[in-house]
């Protein structure tokens, strides 16, 4: 992995924080949909990322958005589980030929048909996590199912126009 | 041993993992237990600053809402004002009396953060410890109650919203007096519902609810809603009753913290009398 890497990494990282904290914060639709484009800080570090250095970035990730939203523990425990979960749906979703050396978890890497499974899986486990540690109990179980897929398409939506922007599909592909 | 260590080594991940994990569900444990953490929330320094800059790209778009309820807040209090004028010309006598204690002073704060579609809603207010904030002081709002304060930091102050799932307020029918609790289900923000009224209580629609004051938190009267549903099957005790919220929580901008000058003699009685009934028990 070469410095221009670890830039883009640290940059895009910055960005989403920012986007985050600043902006999507706000957005609610319906009352259900919310959303958490933070996670894109994880789910797109590289393949080849140490699995306890990235639990450890999803901790602090996780630990940071927790001060913004008062909310202890919650986003941490939510991006742990998730972080320690990537690497067995990195390992399920290995495209015919496995993955290229130095290859980036994006659209322009590995095509549509791979980046949206996968990250819709990736940011489900975390919104499950998340939104189940809120509540802390059964009741009101279909709400929170209800508020837990509407936001991962609002999430996965978000990040996928976010991808698009920084990278537009070019016709020679 | 050396099995044992290997053993080890083969899952360091994910002992590594169960380790970071147990940690994080320990510090949410911690946050619901322990109220003045105030270092890890929306009062840290820092994350304030943040929320008060990110709040201030806000502030422009919805300044007609503010300036409108501040508005319609100044007219209710000189109505308040005229009828107050009133009954001390009527009744003459008024004491200056140091026996009279002026028992809530109010303090103004601006809101920098807040949730309502949340399970668990604060706010951030950009009050703190130096401006005499302490946990557990009441806060409300132009149109009515808002919250209770959770933790302070020097500058910056969480509070939990009254759509907080632990929140419970002491409240009363303004007409006949009939106390209650409210409690927020956790699903419509606009919404609360008004527990244990008793069955022999007439309750209409559209009737107020008000903080009753037997907690040292708020005065007494304050607006809390109006009744829009009212349910009682057949052999319970109780109505089930649901408020229509006064406050906007979706809106709210400025705040009044209540301080109550009398707290620790109220808290210190009633420690008095739990610590008495403590010993008749044993």
């Amino acid at each position: 992995m070469n410095t221009s890497i670890i830039l883009k990494h640290i940059v895009s990282m910055v960005l989403l924080f920012l986007i985050q904290l600043l902006l999507v914060r706000n957005f609610v639709l319906f009352g259900v949909a919310f959303s958490f484009v933070y996670i894109g800080m994880i789910a797109f570090l590289p393949v080849e990322t140490n699995r306890s250095v990235l639990i450890t970035i999803g901790f602090v990730i996780g630990f940071i958005m927790d001060l913004f939203y008062d909310t202890l523990g919650m986003h941490t425990a939510a991006c742990v589980l998730v972080c320690y979960f990537r690497k067995y749906l990195v390992h399920f979703l290995t495209p015919t030929g496995g993955y290229d050396n130095n290859i980036s978890l994006s659209i322009k890497d590995l095509g549509l048909t791979w980046y949206i499974p996968y990250l819709f899986i990736f940011v489900f486990i975390h919104h499950f996590a998340l939104f189940f540690l809120e509540i802390a109990s059964l009741h009101l179980f279909f709400y929170t199912l209800l508020k837990i897929f509407c936001s991962t398409i609002f999430t996965v939506l978000l990040l996928t126009i976010g991808e698009f922007l920084i990278y537009p599909p070019s016709n020679n592909r | 041993m050396y099995r044992l260590l290997l053993f080890f080594n083969r899952f360091k991940t994910f002992f590594y993992f169960l380790l970071l994990e147990i940690l994080a569900i320990w510090l949410m444990v911690v946050n619901n237990k322990y109220h003045n953490t105030a270092a890890v929330n929306t009062a840290n320094y820092y994350v304030g600053n943040f929320l008060t800059f990110s709040d201030r790209l806000n502030d422009y778009f919805n300044l007609a809402v503010v300036n409108k309820s501040l508005a319609e807040e100044n007219a209710l209090l000189k109505g308040k004002i005229e009828q107050s004028k009133f009954m001390i010309d009527s009744s003459l006598t008024k004491s200056t009396d140091s026996l009279v204690v002026k028992k809530f002073d109010f303090q103004v704060a601006k809101v920098v953060n807040l949730s309502t579609m949340r399970y668990n809603n604060y706010l951030t207010i950009n009050k703190g410890t130096q401006d005499g904030v302490l946990p557990d002081m009441g806060v409300t709002g132009p149109n009515g109650i808002v919250g209770k304060v959770k933790s302070c930091s020097k500058h910056f102050s969480t509070v939990y919203s009254v759509l907080h799932s632990g929140m419970y307020v002491s409240a009363k029918l303004q007409k006949n007096g009939a106390s209650g609790t409210i409690r927020w289900e956790g699903a419509d923000f606009r919404e609360a519902s008004f527990l244990y009224v008793p069955r022999h209580i007439t309750v209409k629609m559209g009737d107020t609810v008000v903080t009753s004051g037997y907690s040292a938190v708020y005065p007494e009267g304050i607006l809390i809603g109006f009744v829009n549903k009212i349910d009682i099957k057949g052999d319970e005790t109780f109505y089930r009753l649901r408020l229509r919220l006064s406050s906007d929580y979706s809106r709210l901008n400025y705040v009044y913290l209540v301080k109550n000058n009398l707290v620790l003699q109220q808290d210190s009685l009633e420690k008095l009398t739990t610590a008495d009934k403590d010993e008749k028990k044993q």
